[in-house]
């Protein structure tokens, strides 16, 4: 069989350009699969390491203050196998030439030796000594983005009392994992870190020798773990308990296990699309490029070659173009894996992430793609070996075209002679012309999709922060403050106004379920806090009842009119009945707003500010923290001008890469498609090309209706893809990462984003046409009708 | 008295062989009923007009197509059109084809062509053997576009005796060609069929052409109207039209 395998190589060589798009085609398919799969794998597997590694605790519980012995009890609790009690607080930092606020939260290490319970990953230096109080050691991540090093001196302000301490080591934790400040979206590094110090030197700063106010748990394995809970928060009540929580509720935890969960629909939906999509539209390709081999294939079974070596020859064909699209992909699947995860690095902070291959996706997307290919070349292989030979040597009869829908609806006497080819055409061979619709529609809804979570988030960020969160800056105070404190801040220079913030630490209640929550007193009539309703009007505070968000409203099950039990879980710890008034839409966080007043009846809490917002002047958002810096009742500063801009920056510069990524893959689809299919076209119709030419068409006329057939089906595919990128869009913020109590994308897709995928398409097709276009400018009327008579 | 000479036994053998295609017309009969004896070393020229039934009569021959009735038997075995296994056999081992558009395939040169054939053959001659046979020594790695129509059709020619075939058949083989390329063609075929001593069937258009032949059927509505047999076979040089 050596002359059939130089005709392999030859046919290969030869056809180079249509064989490698579609190589090309499945190696993206084979790539988004094998570096999304990839990369969660790497990430869920590093998670499960670190965890595992550091004895991350099953549950948490802050408390005011509670005696040390208190913890033997717990101890006690049916359930828990193991209690660490710590000490927790927040600092604001005050470094040198450094005007920003600053902030980082202190823990407390045991004074002797390792955490046995939330260890932490020693990256660099050393433990603190217990004999040096004023050793720490800093998150690095943290450390890297302030350009803090071993030996350096921190200076910081806790609880109104100016410390520092010497940075021995840097560490990461597996409770930091996500770092950002409280009331913080995204991990701000350069704004927000955390300290860990020697047990000892905290309490002595704080002021809680023998004390501790944080704890954390870890359960016996079978553990039931409301139960446990449960008894947790019984023992703790005294000591100002603010009510337990479970692993899934840790904000660091919740935030990466929520990403990874996001990671993985569009790891599980998204390359499975675009394969499967690739795969169809090789199977018809491939499909296409066999038949136009038919004479081939009749001499070879005229010359004695058996139908199993004839379709071992095709299957050898597509079998290579499935190879080289697997390396290929395979290749860029680890290039974008590796670019993935290195991507995510920042954001998760396990150590030793390092990308690893998945073999179970590797394995599926390389079976999926062989197989389109194989079966994509067999059907037409089987088709042509089931004619007799003798049949199959003659030029294939003319096909009919007398069935046609197009015909029978009459529709296609409205076109001009010329035009009517180009209908019949497409009308005649309904699984291709519907293989290039769904492909040019898959390009267009893979842009759509891309540029959707763009706009989502950034209309989410507009909602939450202009239109929602107004003010400029917000203070916390060291401790909870009466109303003679607004007056010191409102003296602040550059600042315009002052609203108190009161938050209470609070379980809503309703029927079996119940969620743990802070209800924030605002003001009526406050236009630093604005709750908006579904069309994004403001709503008022109510003067009674309770203003819930959406999603904590679903959570609880509840509507307007509805009433919940309100626990407090911080203050006189009453219980109170609030009925919920209205309902607002928020996108992130499960907030609940009530109106200060309500909010004392119900619990009992007198007015204290907790801290305070601002509206600014200009200048001041510069100047403030400074200001405050000689404050020493205020413990924290958050300008929101710069963790805005941070925000943006982080999220720009993430999704707008994804968006080029999106459609740099969609326009590679969609020419992929159209080039093939120009390509076969051009070669299946050159005779019909020609005779107009014969027949006094001109060239341009020639071209116009193989542009005519590319551009019908591009039309075609446009819609179809608007509204399968609408559909992928509302499936993706219905599913859970992108619709959970903690977060929510909206579903926006903006005229701005159509015309993009339409672009996108415009652009693809354009191309396509073109390279028909040069194909035909070469052809030589005569020729082609000699040839083929 | 002399001894009754003994006729050999026939190669291949006809006998009440049809040939209908369907159509929405109504039924088209290619072949009625013919019956037919090809010996060794004998040339046969089949005449006739179009639609007369002389390709289907040669795709049966060579197992290229099934025939609706009759039988065809080689060396006195009856080929069985309904094992593909068997008339594949059949093909690859006793059949040699040359056609009227040559159908070389493009991406092999003239030597790879004839090669595809001998590749699959149990006694294959070499492949520059049969190019020298049709005197294409020179041009055996030449691709077909870069050969005349008469070299592609002896390249042809080539692939078809390649695997030693018992019976060679050859639609048209001079239909694409001019007169003086079409000579030179049928010159070469003649020679090989003397020096190899096959059955050779060719059909055409070209009555002139029977003048090579050792016996001459005349094809008319799908069965053989009329037989000429030639003791004096003509060169085909001297064939004219």
């Amino acid at each position: 069989m050596r002359a059939l395998a130089t005709k392999l190589r030859r046919d290969l060589r030869q056809g180079w350009l249509q064989y490698l798009s579609i190589a090309l085609l499945l190696a993206l398919g084979i790539a988004l699969q094998v570096g999304m799969h990839s990369t969660m794998a790497t990430l869920a597997d590093a998670q499960a390491r670190y965890y595992a590694a550091t004895r991350f605790a099953d549950a948490w519980c802050s408390l005011v203050r509670a005696p040390l012995p208190v913890a033997d009890r717990l101890r006690a609790v049916d359930g828990v196998a193991h209690v660490a009690t710590r000490l927790v607080d927040l600092a604001r930092l005050d470094l040198p030439g450094v005007a920003e606020a600053v902030q980082a939260r202190l823990v407390s290490l045991p004074q002797h030796g390792r955490p046995a319970i939330d260890d932490l990953r020693l990256v660099r230096g050393r433990w603190p000594d217990p004999e040096h109080d004023d050793e720490a050691l800093l998150l690095d991540t943290f450390a890297a983005a302030r350009a803090l090093a071993l030996g350096d001196v921190v200076r910081m302000i806790v609880r109104g009392r100016a410390c520092a301490v010497t940075v021995v080591g840097l560490a990461r934790s597996p409770e930091y994992v996500y770092v950002a400040a409280p009331g913080g979206l995204f991990p701000d590094d350069r704004r927000f870190g955390v300290a860990w110090l020697r047990e000892r030197a905290l309490a002595a700063w704080t002021g809680r020798t023998g004390a501790f106010d944080d704890v954390a748990l870890r359960f016996s394995p079978g553990a039931d773990e409301r139960a446990v809970l449960a008894a947790v928060d019984t023992v703790l009540a005294p000591y100002g308990g603010m009510g337990s929580y479970a692993r899934k509720d840790h904000p660091s935890h919740f935030f990466v296990a929520n990403e990874l969960l996001q990671l993985r629909t569009f790891a599980t939906f998204v390359p499975l699309a675009f394969l499967l999509a690739a795969a169809f539209l090789v199977h018809v390709v491939l499909g296409r490029l066999v038949l136009t081999q038919r004479g081939a294939i009749a001499v070879l079974k005229a010359l004695g070659y058996r139908d199993g070596e004839i379709a071992r020859h095709y299957l050898a064909l597509a079998g290579l173009v499935a190879l080289s699209g697997a390396v290929l992909g395979l290749l860029g699947g680890a290039w974008l894996g590796d670019a993935l995860t290195g991507a995510y690095a920042p954001y998760y902070r396990f150590p030793d992430l390092a990308w690893s291959p998945a073999a179970g996706p590797t394995a599926l997307a390389v079976a999926v793609a062989t197989a389109a290919a194989l079966l994509g070349a067999l059907g037409p292989v089987r088709s042509v070996l089931r004619l007799p030979p003798a049949e199959a040597l003659r030029p294939p009869a003319p096909p009919s075209f007398r069935d046609s829908l197009l015909d029978r609806s009459g529709l296609v006497r409205l076109l001009p002679t010329r035009a009517r080819t180009v209908a019949r055409e497409l009308a005649r061979r309904p699984l291709r012309t519907g293989g290039t619709v769904l492909g040019a529609a898959f390009a267009v809804a893979l842009v759509v999709f891309g540029s959707f979570a763009y706009d989502a988030v950034m209309h989410l960020l507009h909602v939450q922060f202009s239109l929602s969160y107004r003010a400029d800056a917000q203070l916390r105070f060291v401790e909870a403050r009466g109303d003679e404190a607004l007056g010191s801040v409102r003296a602040l220079p550059g600042v315009q106004a002052a609203t108190p913030l009161q938050a209470a630490a609070v379980r809503l209640v309703a029927g079996p379920r119940s969620r743990r929550t802070a209800i924030l007193a605002v003001p009526m009539g406050s236009d630093m806090l604005v709750a908006r309703d579904a069309d994004l009007r403001p709503i008022a505070v109510p003067a009674e009842g309770l203003l819930l968000a959406r999603s904590l409203a679903d959570a609880l099950g509840v509507r307007a009119g509805d009433e919940v039990r309100v626990e407090d879980l911080g203050g006189a710890r009453r219980t109170g009945v609030a009925t919920v008034a209205r309902i607002a839409t928020t996108y992130v966080g499960a907030s609940a707003w009530m109106a200060p007043d309500a909010l004392r009846r119900l619990l009992g809490r007198p007015a204290a500010a907790e801290g305070a917002l601002l509206t600014l002047d200009d200048d001041a958002a510069r100047t403030l923290p400074g200001a405050c810096r000689d404050a020493p009742q205020v413990a924290a500063v958050d300008v929101a001008g710069s963790s805005l801009r941070t925000l943006r920056d982080h999220v720009q510069s993430n999704l707008f890469r994804s968006l080029a990524f999106t459609v740099g893959f969609a326009l590679a689809l969609a020419l992929g498609v159209l080039f093939n299919v120009v390509r076969i076209a051009v070669a299946e119709r050159l005779r019909d090309f020609a005779t107009l030419r014969m027949l006094g068409c001109r060239d341009g006329e020639v071209r116009a209706l193989l542009v005519g057939e590319v551009a019908f089906t591009a039309l075609l595919g446009a819609p179809l893809g608007l509204w399968l990128g609408q559909r992928s869009a509302a499936l993706l913020t219905s599913s859970r990462g992108f619709a959970n109590e903690q977060f929510r994308l909206p579903l926006l897709v903006t005229p701005r984003t159509q015309a993009l995928a339409l672009l996108a398409l415009a652009v693809a097709t354009l191309l396509a046409t073109w390279a028909g276009w040069r194909r035909c400018r070469r052809l030589d009327p005569l020729a082609v009708l000699k040839a083929q008579d | 008295m002399a001894a009754p000479e003994e006729t050999p036994p026939p190669v291949l053998s006809l006998r009440g062989v049809g040939k209908t295609y369907p159509s929405p017309g109504g039924d088209v009969h290619a072949l009625r009923a013919v019956d037919l004896d090809l010996f060794a070393g004998e040339l046969v020229v089949m005449l006739g007009p179009s639609g007369s039934g002389k390709s289907t009569l040669l795709h049966v021959l060579g197992g290229l197509d099934a025939p609706s009735r009759g039988i065809v038997r080689f060396r006195g075995r009856e080929l069985s059109f309904a094992d593909a296994g068997r008339i594949t056999a059949y093909r690859r081992t006793q059949v040699g084809f040359v056609f009227q558009f040559y159908h070389l395939i493009p991406s092999l040169t003239a030597r790879e062509n004839v090669a595809l054939a001998a590749d699959v053959a149990k006694a294959p001659m070499a492949a520059d053997e049969a190019l020298a046979l049709v005197g294409l020594t020179p041009r055996a790695d030449h691709f077909p576009a870069q050969l005349s129509g008469g070299e592609q059709q002896r390249v042809a020619i080539a692939r078809a005796i390649v695997k030693r075939p018992a019976v060679l058949l050859c639609d048209e083989p001079t239909g694409a060609l001019d007169a003086a390329t079409g000579r030179t063609v049928l010159q070469a075929l003649q020679r090989i069929h003397r020096q190899l001593g096959i059955v050779t069937v060719l059909i055409t258009h070209n009555a002139a052409i029977g003048a090579m032949a050792d016996r001459v059927l005349h094809l008319h509505d799908g069965a053989i109207a009329r037989e000429l047999r030639n003791t004096t076979p003509a060169d085909p040089a001297t064939i004219g039209w």
